[in-house]
């Protein structure tokens, strides 16, 4: 960090909030809040004076709130820049700081806050975790019982230049303890948070041997219910506790109970290895609490675009081929706001990270996959009432419809879903290479011949089109009366294009895509599930019966399930029988036609439907 | 194998199916174990174990041990699980069961027959109101067995139960 | 709630705000028997953590004193409140100890508040009328007794009942007599300097200076009828009603300018106005402040005034430019 903050090139903003994120890769254009010191930096040169006379005293973040700072401090010992602050919401305005501050003149009392705005080419998102406060969790008594303690707060307390010089004491008086113990997992993988937090294994290890270090004859023992080790080192330091004599407990306790009179705590558990309750009673109990997501990271996300999972952490563009891309492109992560993690992941993540980042700072062009979208000014209705449709539907803010003008495509932005051009009431909107005329030309080639025998499957380009490549690739076996046409997301798909299909005779239409939660363009499965909701009951009010057609939402690695969807839908396509369906399509023929006016309108795609329709009457 | 038959279709009666999916997710933690009352006074008691079966599918073991009966309900399990897995609901289900395969311990009807009698588990020996007035607590008070456990039995359907047992 | 996260606890006799850390303690408590009610806490207090709730007046008599309320997420634990607070109903501990750090550091100034008896001047036919005046209790006055017994004796007569009856009849009879005053002693927690024994001493053997000097007058037009709150509310009996007359009498000579008596009054009709406060020789921007919410912003131009024409003198005094 103090080399970072020395870097000629690096330019540290602490103290700051940012306010916007405007613009695309390569061309952010950032508002920064800065918020006043009221210390000047390039004056004050650290020497703390300031601190001995200042009256006021809180809770020290830092030290967890085990000790006190004044309302003029540095956070800690190491922060860079080594500059105070002051705390306004402590703050009496005494003035001692100016006095003492002498001559330096560094203390400024009229400091007000700050916007500067700077023109970023990409943004690295790491903005760290937060500690889960255990009180909620009542039989664990923390905040009741003096003496539990977080892990965090043994961590201060272990530190030589914390509050009590790296000595551990019992808070309640103040005396050295003889017995501890840890409890794992407190708030994790539970109804609380439901994910492992990865790292409490590892420092509950760490700070039992700096304990036995410092202390040889206090009694350690660790409350677990499984001990997580996987990474390099770690199951060596793991043996290493057990032969310093740590005791690893299995069991998760159920309560803790405090001796008023003397403030010793009752651990009640039970050791599963012995397979009876136990109750130990011991002088301190320190919780390996989770890790949380930042209270504020939302908000955070929301500026820059960033999704967060059902967990509030931070959601990567795919969790094995992009775990350090985000949906908007120039924007990475890296670090616990991603996911809990320990040390050494963060710093590989951290580096990953700047590297990406370096791939588009270093190109003085940046290339897209030419799938964007692009809309028709002339059509786009937005000009004469307001409609903003594809707006809210663009995941990426992409889409910009002003009050009174067409809307507009920011390319850079864009990553092809196409799922505006499938909610475009004006049929204004065109993504390249998926265009309504591609698609449907597809959908005529495939059903010129024998349509009533066919399955026509709309697959997603990432998860259903993968299902289907899985398979194959398994070797897995399936009737081969289905014919597949791939889009970028199921977002892309227009209801029309199933009308179509049914209009020239398809015997069964299949729409996919990925599961929900897992779409890679964020909203565009979840735009495509409520879109195709209503399909079935329109389809069934023009006479065809509505087993015909069916979604199915499926991962990459699911090829059993295509295979197995492939199978059902082949047997359902026999038991309807190829009379019937050929009936059906005549009786839906004039219905499904009023359907597809559109396409009728559009003169490219007339030309594809009156080709096939002359075709026909040749025959 | 016709218990086995019976079992399966007392379970879905029940409504076992649910409970026993709800099991699944336990990690055997002890959470249970270590807040239980029970648990301290009889070693062999343990909710855990019960639940382990459970899962595993082998619910003829548990309805076969009398120590299924020791449970109080006093929801500790219950409410401290961190996989909020029903514990003692679930102990409730697989008395009933066991009391429809296996009838219920003998020690329990005799509670039954008291409760239904006296109105309470067991008789108040002149000791106790010694013992109560010595610590200044109120006398107790003697409920109508008439008017309220009368009405309790019949509206749970306890009272049928017991007249077989009377029977018997 | 983590560890140093400061606590409210709201006990019938006392209100306690506490910061615990492991290696710091404060607390922040308000006696709620001492505490009138008063407003001054709530104008000083420099993170507004402090709130008055209002009084109960039914029938224009007290039902409930005004009371403090505190704002624990607020609070600093500065001791402005310890300081100024007119009825040391305040007390600040850090590590269990009472002391006030801004104090310490000079961040803050104390109030001058001096009492002194002359134990000559006492002479012991004045009844104790400083003890028995103070209406805090603040006072013992240590005195040598002599007791006169009334040498009419009943003989006892009948049975044993009527003769322990008679003897302590007997003991009433004894009467006290003041030989001499040996000593005054001032509870220095308890007395609030306003000056009352001062004006009950008949010979003038008490010399009070007070902290708050001000002006205050009752503006009777705007009082309604057995209004009596005011009188009640007041802890000195500076103002006190007169069932008879149905009137409020003042006597600002041992007023302490509290503003307690206003704030139970419809507007208006109590007039205070606090002139000067007297205290220690301070520089602090934190008392600049105190000051002129307290009292006014021309109060504190003119102590500023003051306070640069001393140090000028100071430097010309000592041939020294700043």
């Amino acid at each position: 960090m103090v080399d970072a903050g020395h870097h000629p090139k690096i330019n540290v903003l602490t103290y700051s909030e940012l306010e916007e994120v405007r613009g695309f890769v390569g061309n952010f254009k950032v508002k920064v809040k800065k918020k006043p010191r009221f210390v000047i930096p390039e004056k004050c040169n650290g020497c703390g004076l300031c601190v001995d006379v200042c009256p006021i005293e809180v809770p020290n973040e830092f030290d967890e709130g085990t000790t006190t700072r004044k309302a003029i401090y540095v956070p800690f010992a190491q922060a860079v820049p080594l500059v105070y602050t002051i705390d306004m919401d402590a703050c009496i305005e005494c003035f001692k700081c100016i006095e003492a501050c002498g001559k330096l003149e560094a203390i400024d009392f009229s400091q007000k806050e700050e916007i500067i705005e700077l023109d970023i080419g990409t943004i690295i998102v790491a903005t760290g975790y937060d500690i889960y406060d255990p009180t909620p969790i009542k039989q664990y008594g923390y905040g009741r019982y003096p003496n539990v303690l977080t892990a965090l707060e043994l961590e201060r307390l272990l530190d030589e230049s914390g509050p009590t010089m790296g000595k551990l004491y019992r808070p309640s008086d103040m005396k050295a303890p003889g017995k501890v113990a840890f409890i794992q997992c407190v708030g994790s993988r539970d109804d609380i948070h439901e994910y492992c937090s990865g790292f409490c294994c590892m420092y509950t290890i760490k700070n039992s041997l700096i304990l036995r270090e410092k202390y040889p004859d206090l009694d350690i023992s660790i409350y677990y219910m499984d001990i997580r080790t996987p990474s390099k080192g770690y199951e060596e330091f793991y043996r290493r506790a057990r032969e310093e004599g740590i005791k690893f407990i299995q069991g998760k306790p159920s309560e803790i109970a405090q001796d008023p009179n003397n403030h010793n705590l009752f651990i009640y558990s039970e050791d599963l290895a012995k397979g009876k309750a136990i109750r130990d009673e011991v002088d301190i109990v320190i919780l390996s609490t989770a890790a949380e997501p930042r209270p504020d990271s939302r908000t955070l996300g929301s500026k820059l675009g960033v999704t967060s999972g059902p967990s509030g952490f931070y959601m990567e563009s795919h969790p094995k081929l992009k775990p350090i891309d985000t949906p908007t492109e120039g924007v990475f992560i890296a670090g616990s706001s991603q996911g809990p993690k320990d040390i050494p992941y963060s710093v590989a993540q951290g580096s990953a990270a700047s590297s990406r980042a370096s791939r588009i700072l270093s190109s003085p062009e940046w290339e897209i996959e030419p799938l964007i979208a692009f809309v028709d000014a002339d059509k786009c209705r937005n000009v004469r009432k307001k409609c903003g449709i594809c707006e809210t539907r663009c995941p990426y803010g992409a889409i910009i419809a002003p009050e009174g003008k067409p809307a507009y495509v920011i390319g850079a932005k864009c990553h092809g879903c196409g799922t505006c051009v499938a909610d475009c009431p004006e049929g204004a909107i065109t993504q390249l290479h998926y265009t309504d005329v591609q698609i449907v030309a597809q959908i005529h080639a495939i059903l010129r011949e024998k349509p009533e025998e066919k399955i026509l499957v709309f697959t997603c380009h990432w998860c259903s089109f993968g299902a289907a490549d899985t398979a194959g690739n398994s070797h897995l076996k399936y009737p081969p009366d289905n014919r597949i046409i791939k889009v970028m997301c199921s977002g892309r798909l227009d209801r029309k294009f199933i009308y179509e299909a049914f209009r020239i005779g398809a015997g069964m239409v299949l729409a996919s895509g990925c599961h929900p939660q897992d779409c890679h363009y964020i909203t565009g499965q979840h735009h495509a599930e409520r879109r195709l909701k209503a399909v079935p009951k329109i389809l069934e009010r023009a006479g065809i019966s509505p087993e015909r057609f069916s979604v199915k939402w499926m991962s990459a690695s699911e090829g059993q399930t295509f295979s197995k969807v492939m199978k059902e839908s082949s047997e359902t396509l026999k038991s309807i029988g190829i009379e019937r369906i050929k009936e059906e399509n005549e009786k839906a023929k004039p219905e499904l036609e009023k359907r597809i006016k559109t396409f009728r309108e559009d003169p490219d795609v007339a030309k594809i439907l009156l080709a096939d329709e002359k075709v026909d009457i040749e025959a | 194998m016709e218990i086995e038959k019976d079992l399966e279709k007392l379970i879905e009666e029940i409504g076992g199916e649910d409970f026993q999916k709800k099991v699944q997710v336990c990690y055997q933690c002890g959470t249970c174990v270590g807040g239980c009352p029970v648990a301290w006074v009889n070693e062999n008691f343990n909710p855990r174990k019960i639940m382990l079966a459970l899962s595993r599918g082998e619910i003829d073991e548990i309805i076969n041990n009398d120590l299924l009966w020791f449970c109080c309900y006093c929801h500790t399990c219950l409410e401290r699980c961190p996989q909020k897995i029903p514990v003692s609901e679930i102990i409730v289900k697989l008395k009933n069961i066991a009391a429809k395969v296996r009838g219920i311990p003998e020690g329990y009807v005799n509670e039954l027959k008291m409760i239904a009698k006296t109105g309470r588990i067991s008789s108040i020996s002149s000791a106790t109101e010694r013992r109560r007035e010595q610590l200044n607590l109120p006398k107790l008070v003697q409920t109508s067995v008439e008017k309220d456990i009368k009405r309790i039995l019949k509206q749970t359907g306890t009272n049928l139960f017991l007249e077989k047992e009377i029977k018997k | 709630m983590k560890r140093g996260t400061p606590v409210k606890i709201d006990k019938r006799d006392k209100l306690i705000l506490e910061m615990k850390t492991i290696t710091k303690e404060y607390s922040l408590t308000l006696d709620k028997d001492l505490c009138c009610g008063c407003e001054i806490c709530t104008i000083i207090c420099p993170k507004e953590a402090l709130s008055l709730i209002d009084a109960q007046i039914e029938n224009g008599s007290l039902i409930e004193k005004p009371k403090i309320d505190a704002d624990p997420d607020k609070c600093i634990y500065c001791g402005e409140c310890v300081i100024l607070c007119p009825y040391n109903a305040f007390k600040l501990k850090v590590n269990g100890k009472e002391t006030i750090p801004s104090v310490d550091l000079e961040a803050f100034p104390t109030l001058i508040r001096e009492i002194e008896v002359d134990v000559k001047k006492c002479i012991p036919d004045c009844k104790l009328a400083c003890q028995e005046g103070c209406p805090f209790e603040a006072i013992e006055v240590i005195y040598e007794k002599e007791i006169e017994v009334s040498k009419k004796e009943k003989k006892a007569e009948g049975s044993e009942k009527e003769r322990k009856l008679a003897k302590s009849q007997e003991k009433k009879k004894k009467i006290e007599k003041i030989k001499k005053i040996i000593d005054v002693k001032i509870d220095k927690e308890k007395c609030t300097y306003c000056s009352k024994c001062v004006y009950d001493c008949p010979y003038n053997a008490i010399k009070v200076t007070k902290p708050i000097e001000g002006k205050i007058s009752i503006n009777y037009e705007l009082m309604p009828k057995r209004f009596k709150a005011a009188a009640d509310v007041c802890p000195t009996k500076a103002i006190t009603y007169d069932e008879k007359k149905d009137k409020l009498k003042l006597e600002d000579k041992w007023c302490l300018f509290c503003g307690a008596c206003r704030l139970v009054s419809p507007e208006n009709a109590i007039i205070l106005e606090r002139t000067r406060i007297l205290h220690e020789y301070i520089e602090s921007g934190a008392w600049n402040k105190a000051l002129e919410k307290l009292i006014s912003p021309e109060e504190l131009a003119k102590e500023l005034r003051i306070k640069a024409e001393n140090k000028i003198r100071y430097w010309i005094l000592e041939s020294r430019v700043p």
